[in-house]
């Protein structure tokens, strides 16, 4: 099938996207990526927290160098806004009232939208079968609604801090702000099925998506299990209730060509007992060993983690994935990013992305989530720097002369980052 | 021609789905369940694997009364049918027909195998969305690659920046590739859905494990192509520089996580004023202008002194407890947070006043069960439990029926292990 026979999923759709961070940003970029119109609304002085954040270009701070913030808002065009000023809210009003937004994000605490008169019920005025999207920690109501925080936040709230680490240890927390990963996909859903309902009722909404419920929901049975007897899981290294052995094991340091890291490991799950056979052959383990079951063997943890240590540190952590994958048993490569960059097969799968920043050049962006055979997204456009739009924007939109939109800039209610 | 009853049009998703796939992938369908779908989760006669899957209910006799199927199989009707018989595949060939999307996590190249894949089915209904879960898509060097949990969340890079730098990486405990996968499903089949209804043409939906895994390492993949490093596991510590940020403190009953940012630091100061000494050195730090940044590289002096404080509130924050400290940053707008324990959410009354917590009856375990509220609110179509987790075959009847297949032949299909 030719290029040329691709259809978009989102051809013509409009989004006026005032998210920053994590979640909002990252929900609306795949509708960026699937063919929409979307334009971002962002400040040089109330500046999104990720533009001051690493990775930077060549590892230079600087507020268009940033590939944290860049890596969620491919594909978006950028209108620079101080939105303090009461005559920025006239402005964002008449563009509203014109451009007639099919979905308006946001993702500040509930508080923020409503002192600028853009709230739910204000744009609905404005806009009567509008998708307004809204999401915040602890969501838009309740008496913990106007808590700010970070993701990494809402996961230790959502329990996944509690959960990841060593049993005789504090937590060390997934890496990251994991709620600002995991509730993307579902917000975006459910903004889509809004479309889908509102293009065959001529009804729009609101939408409101609490971080910390929206994370919760991946470890929905570990909560069910404290409803039903009290019991809490903790933390348990890598250990799992269906398999032994079931770990990360230390393998040969190994060169990469992109950094300095050394240390490589490889991880092991043995999940059926045809498997345990093959693995104890392969490790030429004692037959009294070969013969445990799985409970035998889980008591016997500290011994046989021991050899199978012993075993993969001879080798390098490639060589032992392909050869127990050649035995159909699981294993796989614990790969730091250097490794990633230069796996065959996200290579196979073209996940990474070159695009070009308009100020400082090609920039390394993550691939898509999926792949739809007949309307597949695509990467074209690096993130904008703020502002970069503003003359194409204000004058498509208002009809706002170049000159106008000097002055604009002069009075201090259009801002740009270059 | 019998037909499905369809779906009721006025739910968010008026979409009848097949749902063959297993463990976390299950999500998918789940969440298209509480948006209305009409959504049949197959299973082999003899039960699906999901139901295996622990934690179980503590009058579980064995394994016979899975959570894990009963949080991700509710609002699914359920049928048993064996893909290992003609009779069975046939079956599924007039389902598909009447259907807008099937979901599946076989391994790539098996329902080819049995002339039930994608090329297959799409001339069947060219309006099919057809989505396949796997741990590393259909195609490519690793598509035949066996994994489990721990597999591909180390080939998708997150127990590589997880854990503690003293010892191996470490997964998150309650099992994410799966789940993460199933969501990015989710995402993907509502999109393509849509597409169908508006342009009649149906699709293949490809999610894998890995990538969905990789979509959850923030800022991570970047570093070595504009740093030259690679992010490591810091356990309770956040690099910044030359800095090692605690952001995980111990505090009188459990842990906090905390940000350190200039006016989180100024309010811990605050805090430990009203309450006891504080050293005038570090009343004399010039918090506002040090360079603390995320992943920033301060100078030596603001090192020393962050670490100096850091420490002073790490003492003062061990004689406090997790509800004491969250009351703190509420009032005063500080960046810490409770570790919670399950014990602890069940405590939150902002889910108590979000009605989060849903008691629903599942025939399958006679009584109530307590499940989360929805995902998100939506205001002109909430998403609600609106029916259990289904038994093996418990809508077998029903659906088959609709197929126009007799109670007897149900019955013979039943003797020769087809349902």
């Amino acid at each position: 099938m030719g290029a040329d026979t691709k259809e978009s999923l989102f051809d013509g759709l409009k989004i006026l996207d005032f998210t920053w961070v994590g979640v909002g940003p990252i929900t609306t970029k795949y509708f960026a990526d699937h063919g929409a119109n979307v334009i971002k609304i962002e400040s040089v002085s109330r500046l999104d927290i990720l533009r001051d954040a690493a990775p930077f270009k060549d590892g230079i701070p600087g507020i268009n160098r940033s590939q944290f913030s860049g890596n969620y808002n491919s594909n978006k065009r950028n209108l620079g806004l101080n939105l303090s000023l009461p005559k920025t809210l006239e402005l964002v009003k008449n563009i509203i009232c014109e451009w007639q937004p099919d979905v308006i994000s946001e993702s500040f605490t509930p508080r923020v939208m409503k002192s600028w008169g853009l709230d739910y019920l204000s744009v609905k005025n404005m806009l009567p079968d509008v998708i307004y999207f809204s999401t915040c920690l602890m969501g838009q109501y309740g008496p913990h609604n106007n808590y700010a925080g970070f993701g990494n936040l809402a996961g230790a709230m959502a329990g996944f801090y509690e959960i990841t680490g060593w049993p005789d240890r504090g937590p060390a927390g997934p890496y990251g702000a994991y709620s600002d990963f995991v509730n993307p996909p579902i917000a975006f859903g459910s903004i889509v099925a809004a479309l889908d309902y509102r293009e065959r009722h001529g009804i729009g909404q609101h939408i409101d998506l609490s971080q910390y419920e929206g994370a919760m929901h991946f470890l929905a049975p570990h909560i069910m299990k404290y409803n039903e007897d009290g019991s809490i899981l903790g933390r348990k290294g890598n250990e799992d209730d269906r398999m032994y052995p079931h770990g990360i094991f230390p393998c040969l340091n190994k060169k990469r060509s992109l950094t300095s890291t050394k240390e490589s490991w490889v991880a092991i799950a043995i999940e059926f007992e045809y498997q345990w056979e093959e693995f104890s052959k392969i490790l030429r383990l004692p037959a009294s060993i070969m013969s445990q079951n799985l409970a035998e063997r889980k008591s016997n943890r500290d011994q046989i983690d021991l050899l199978i240590s012993k075993w993969t540190s001879q080798y390098d952590s490639r060589y032992i994935m392909n050869l127990l994958q050649s035995h159909k048993i699981p294993s796989g490569m614990v790969q730091s990013q250097s490794d990633m960059w230069e796996d065959p097969h996200l290579d196979h799968l073209d996940f990474f992305q070159w695009l070009e920043h308009s100020e400082v050049g090609p920039m390394p962006y993550d691939g898509l989530q999926f792949t739809l055979s007949k309307t597949p997204g695509s990467l074209t456009r690096a993130q904008a720097m703020i502002g970069e739009h503003n003359l194409e924007i204000l004058d498509e939109i208002l009809s706002i002369s170049p000159q106008e939109a000097a002055n604009l800039l002069n009075e201090g209610i259009l801002e740009q980052s270059f | 021609m019998e037909s499905l009853n369809p779906p009721n049009q006025d739910t968010l998703l008026p979409y009848t789905i097949l749902d063959l796939s297993e463990g976390g992938h299950n999500l998918c369908g789940r969440l298209l369940g509480d948006m209305g779908a009409k959504v049949i989760r197959i299973e082999p006669p003899g039960g699906s694997q999901t139901r295996l899957r622990g934690p179980f209910t503590p009058d579980s006799n064995g394994n016979d009364k899975s959570l894990y199927w009963a949080a991700y199989n509710s609002n699914k009707k359920g049928i048993s049918l064996s893909l290992d018989t003609e009779a069975g595949r046939q079956i599924l060939l007039s389902l598909v027909e009447q259907s807008d999307a099937i979901l599946e996590s076989f391994q790539p190249g098996y329902m080819d195998s049995l002339n039930i894949g994608f090329g297959t089915l799409i001339k069947l209904n060219p309006k099919l969305v057809h989505t396949s879960i796997t741990p590393f898509g259909s195609t490519g060097p690793y598509a035949g690659f066996v994994s489990t949990d721990l597999v591909t969340s180390s080939m998708g890079g997150m127990p590589f920046v997880s854990g503690d730098p003293d010892r191996p990486p470490v997964r998150i405990s309650f099992p994410q590739a799966e789940l993460v996968a199933g969501s990015q499903a989710f995402a993907a089949t509502v999109s393509a859905l849509r597409h169908s209804r508006n342009s009649k043409n149906g699709q293949h939906v490809d999610v894998t494990e890995q990538i969905s895994v990789i979509w959850t390492l923030m800022n991570a993949t970047p570093f070595p192509k504009l740093h030259g490093t690679d992010v490591k596991r810091a356990g309770a510590f956040r690099k910044k520089g030359s800095i090692d940020a605690r952001h995980v403190f111990k505090c009188a009953d459990g842990h906090v996580s905390m940000m350190s940012q200039a006016k989180t630091l100024n309010g811990f100061i605050v805090w430990m004023l009203e309450e006891t000494e504080v050293d005038e050195e570090i009343l004399s730090f010039d918090i506002d202008n040090w360079d603390i940044k995320i992943d920033s590289d301060p100078d030596g002096k603001d090192a020393t002194e962050f670490t100096r404080l850091e420490a002073a509130i790490e003492n003062f924050l061990s004689k406090k407890t997790k509800t004491e400290i969250f009351e703190r940053a509420l009032s005063a707008g500080l960046l810490v947070a409770p570790c919670n324990t399950v014990e602890d959410i069940r405590q939150s009354p902002q889910l108590e006043a979000r009605s989060f917590w849903i008691d629903v009856y599942h025939p399958e375990f006679g009584r109530d069960i307590t499940h989360l509220g929805s995902y998100l609110k939506m205001s002109e179509t909430p998403l609600k439990v609106y029916f259990p987790s289904p038994a093996v075959g418990s809508d077998n009847e029903e659906i088959f029926k609709s197929l126009g297949i007799s109670k007897s032949k149900i019955d013979t299909l039943k003797k020769q292990g087809v349902v």
